[in-house]
């Protein structure tokens, strides 16, 4: 008799992904910077993945899509989520945090307090 | 040759080089508005190629020495004259300009970084208010996209 074994197909949410592609991002920085290019510090991978644990508490646990997770050019880290005609970035440099919304063309500089409640809109 | 602003060719084709990491697959097939923003630090204004003054586009993707896998994307000169910006060059068929934000001091004397005259923060910085990375991300589209067989070929 042939027995199948059913493994639990195993589910990353958006945070662990952010997490993973924050790992691969920081294992490729260095091995493909080029000269003179600003890299993240090492500590901000961490800070930023505290500041998105936090935020996804204080959000109440969304259900949200993956956001695109980048460095940018002066060695920040940055999150992107995107729907319609809104976005949402999260740029972390140095130990600070700018999220920035924007809807059509008008860009607005968030306060850390009305962050998670605008996390939430981009839930599904 | 020391550069001064020129006039381009509203029908031109616009080119500006996007970097990827190879593991970074999730971000192939997009731009970002980081893709076009300036390096604060060590740079003036951001660096684009005029597709007619090119051999090809491979000229393009090899214009800069780059570790990281590279892609096009392109855009209408118009568009970028809408927005206001200014573009330097060394003369008026140069291949390369280097597009500055519309109240640029258009300062061209290396290593001294331009400025707005008003004082103000660069507007093609990233972190600027109303950076203008968040126009031109939108008026781009990806012409070359990052291709894994770079890998293979270097």
């Amino acid at each position: 008799m042939t027995v199948t074994i059913k493994h639990p197909k195993t589910h990353l949410d958006w945070y662990e992904e952010i997490c993973q592609r924050l790992d691969a991002l920081e294992r490729d920085a260095s091995g493909y910077a080029d000269e003179g290019e600003v890299l993240p510090p090492s500590g901000l991978y961490e800070f930023a993945k505290q500041t998105v644990r936090d935020l996804r508490q204080l959000a109440g646990f969304p259900n949200l899509s993956t956001p695109d997770v980048w460095l940018g050019p002066d060695g920040q880290i940055g999150l992107t989520w995107e729907a319609a005609n809104r976005s949402l970035e999260l740029i972390f440099s140095g130990q600070r945090v700018l999220a920035r919304l924007t809807i059509d063309s008008n860009q607005t500089v968030l306060d850390s307090k009305v962050v998670p409640l605008e996390l939430r809109k981009f839930a599904s | 040759m020391t550069e001064t602003e020129i006039l381009l060719d509203p029908s031109e084709d616009i080119l500006r080089v996007f970097l990827r990491r190879p593991s970074e697959s999730w971000g192939f097939s997009k731009l970002r508005k980081s893709d076009l923003a300036r390096q604060m630090k060590d740079h003036s204004g951001i660096s684009m190629l005029r597709l007619r003054h090119l051999e090809n586009s491979d000229e393009a993707l090899n214009w800069f020495k780059s570790r990281e896998l590279k892609g096009l994307a392109i855009c209408k000169a118009e568009k970028l004259v809408e927005l206001g910006v200014h573009f330097m060059a060394n003369s008026k068929t140069a291949k390369h300009i280097s597009v500055r934000c519309s109240p640029c001091n258009l300062c061209v004397d290396y290593p001294v970084l331009c400025q707005p005259q008003s004082g103000q923060s660069c507007l093609l910085d990233l972190e600027a208010r109303d950076s203008f990375s968040q126009e031109l991300y939108k008026l781009f589209v990806i012409y070359t996209p990052i291709s894994l067989n770079q890998i293979v070929s270097e």
